[in-house]
């Protein structure tokens, strides 16, 4: 008899055994389309133990940890209460969370990828750590009540019935776990981001290469054309995957989204993020332009420094560097983005990018802000690109004190 | 008359002229040598990325196989400065095992490319133009060479 209750135990081990790993390892893959990783980790810190301090107009703001540590982590959270930080914004203990944690995105997840995430998340090992204080204007967290009854929209994503599978997982994954607009799309007064035209671009902070807060531009994902109307679907699944395609070459804060994220999504899934960002559309820059003598001013810096990897025309290649012609940095709304890479240079890690590319130098030592802004403007108005001038005393603020 | 003293004044001025380079001849035959690469990789990446038709893919491809032998003979006068670093000659061994490895692959390149075609070179481009490696290495960053 004994011999059928060692069997049953084994059956129950191996069936208990192999059905959360497979709940563990999609949560493991929600975790990474989601990028916890990224803001929850800081700089030499355990993974997931929080801590990294995240820049704000209000000021820095600290991760928490989320391993499973039950008195500084999340260890005692239940998959209910997970799944109300997510989709509510309230932690636990009853707290309202600030949106530095996206849960106007998060809130879009399924029911089933909470509940692997959370899965995944109690596999963590747990780790005794608590994240530095916040600062004053973190203190109250009251307001966030009316806040998000203004701006949160509670729920799960709605497939379109109208439109492909391809296209709606693009769109779970854009709007959800990806939370691309936390970045790309413009916040309003109180920080709530615009409902009305998503993705279009916007202005965010953080470090620069050296160390430093400064603002980014985080371009138009729409398909405009200062956005990225002329990528075909294959250059934004690269971009993705490998942090460079024949279009753009990453730098800045979209390095750690595709060394932690992107480039570990299954590639179906990029393509789905491609199909779905190549939808959207928005209206052409239309706006002020550099003037014609403004335009020519740089050419002869282009000339000496610039055009022997970005190409005579601004067209890069292959075995020279990403192009500059068409390209939604140099077209930006706002030119923070295009100053830092030219101030600071490139910053990604060796294993992501183009293996034929050389690192983009920085110039802040070598050009004056008048040169970088003449630089600048000379690349915003030649080879069909269209932007606003760009002037030295926002280089000067790109440059800090 | 003429012809006869003509003649060993050719030969005198033709024989100093391979001892008389100077620093800065060396580095401008150099520089010579790599601007050719370069070129020739930026139009071969031209051709790989649709933009131009592919006929002159193996003239390409020869160029660089037939440059690429010709680049280490360059460097070997130690004479530092243009967009060389010091290192070149600090870590010989290193710098010219990894020439050769360019000239190399190069030249297997061209032979793909003459005996199975130019689809079949072009699949060793990336493995073959790795520049980018030897230049985080050996050259200086731009900004530092100049002013």
């Amino acid at each position: 008899m004994r011999w059928l209750w060692i069997a049953l135990a084994a059956f129950a081990c191996g069936a208990s055994a192999d059905e959360p790993s497979a709940a563990v390892e999609r949560g493991r893959y929600v975790a990474t389309a989601a990028n916890c990783v990224s803001c929850h980790t800081r700089d030499n810190g355990a993974a997931y133990a929080g801590g990294r301090s995240i820049a704000t107009p209000l000021g820095p703001i600290h991760s928490t940890n989320i391993t499973p540590d039950r008195e500084t982590g999340i260890g005692s959270w239940t998959e209910e209460d997970l799944r109300r930080a997510l989709r509510e914004g309230i932690a636990a203990d009853g707290r309202h969370l600030f949106p530095a944690f996206p849960y106007p995105f998060y809130t879009r997840l399924s029911d089933g990828d909470i509940a692997d995430l959370y899965s995944f998340l109690r596999t963590l090992k747990p780790v005794r750590y608590v994240p530095p204080d916040n600062g004053r204007a973190f203190r109250l967290r009251w307001p966030m009540a009316t806040w998000k009854a203004l701006n949160l929209v509670v729920g799960a994503y709605r497939p379109d019935a109208a439109r492909s599978a391809e296209w709606n997982r693009g769109a779970y994954l854009v709007q959800g776990p990806g939370h691309c607009g936390a970045c790309h799309t413009p916040r309003d007064w109180s920080l709530a981001t615009q409902s009305s035209e998503p993705l279009r671009g916007a202005v965010m902070q953080d470090a620069v290469k050296g160390g430093g807060v400064r603002d980014w531009f985080a371009v138009d994902l729409r398909a405009t054309t200062q956005g990225l109307a002329g990528w075909k679907t294959e250059d934004i699944v690269d971009y993705l995957g490998k942090g460079a395609s024949a279009r753009a070459g990453s730098f800045g804060p979209m390095n750690a989204v595709i060394a932690n994220s992107t480039r570990h999504l299954r590639g179906e899934d990029r393509r789905a993020i491609a199909v779905y960002l190549q939808s959207l559309r928005g209206t052409d820059y239309a706006g002020e332009a550099v003037s014609a003598e403004a335009a020519q001013a740089g050419g002869l810096l282009y000339a000496k420094n610039c055009r022997e990897c970005h190409g005579p025309s601004g067209r890069g290649g292959p075995f020279d560097g990403p192009p500059l012609a068409g390209s939604a940095i140099v077209r930006g709304e706002d030119a923070a983005s295009l100053i830092n890479i030219i101030l600071y240079g490139s910053d990604r890690s060796a294993d992501i990018g183009s293996p034929s590319w050389e690192a983009m130098p920085a110039y802040a030592l070598k050009f004056t802000d008048a040169e970088i802004a003449a630089l600048s403007n000379f690349l915003r108005a030649n080879w069909g690109n269209r932007a606003a001038p760009v002037t030295p005393e926002t280089v000067a603020q790109q440059r800090g004190p | 008359m003429k012809r006869i003293l003509a003649a060993p004044l050719i030969v005198l001025s033709l024989l100093p002229m391979a001892s008389i380079a100077d620093d800065q001849d060396v580095i401008d035959y150099r520089r010579h040598i790599m601007e050719t690469l370069k070129a020739q990789t930026a139009a071969l990446g031209m051709i790989m990325s649709g933009a131009i038709p592919d006929d002159n893919v193996v003239a390409h491809i020869d160029i660089i196989a037939a440059t690429a032998a010709t680049a280490l003979k360059a460097f070997e006068p130690k004479v530092e400065g243009g967009d060389a670093k010091a290192e070149v000659w600090a870590k010989w061994d290193d710098f010219s095992a990894r020439m050769n490895e360019f000239a190399a692959k190069t030249a297997a390149m061209s032979k793909t490319a003459h005996e199975k075609g130019k689809d079949e070179a072009l699949l060793q481009a990336v493995d073959a133009l790795t520049c980018k490696q030897c230049h985080d290495d050996y050259r200086v960053k731009k900004p530092a060479a100049e002013k």
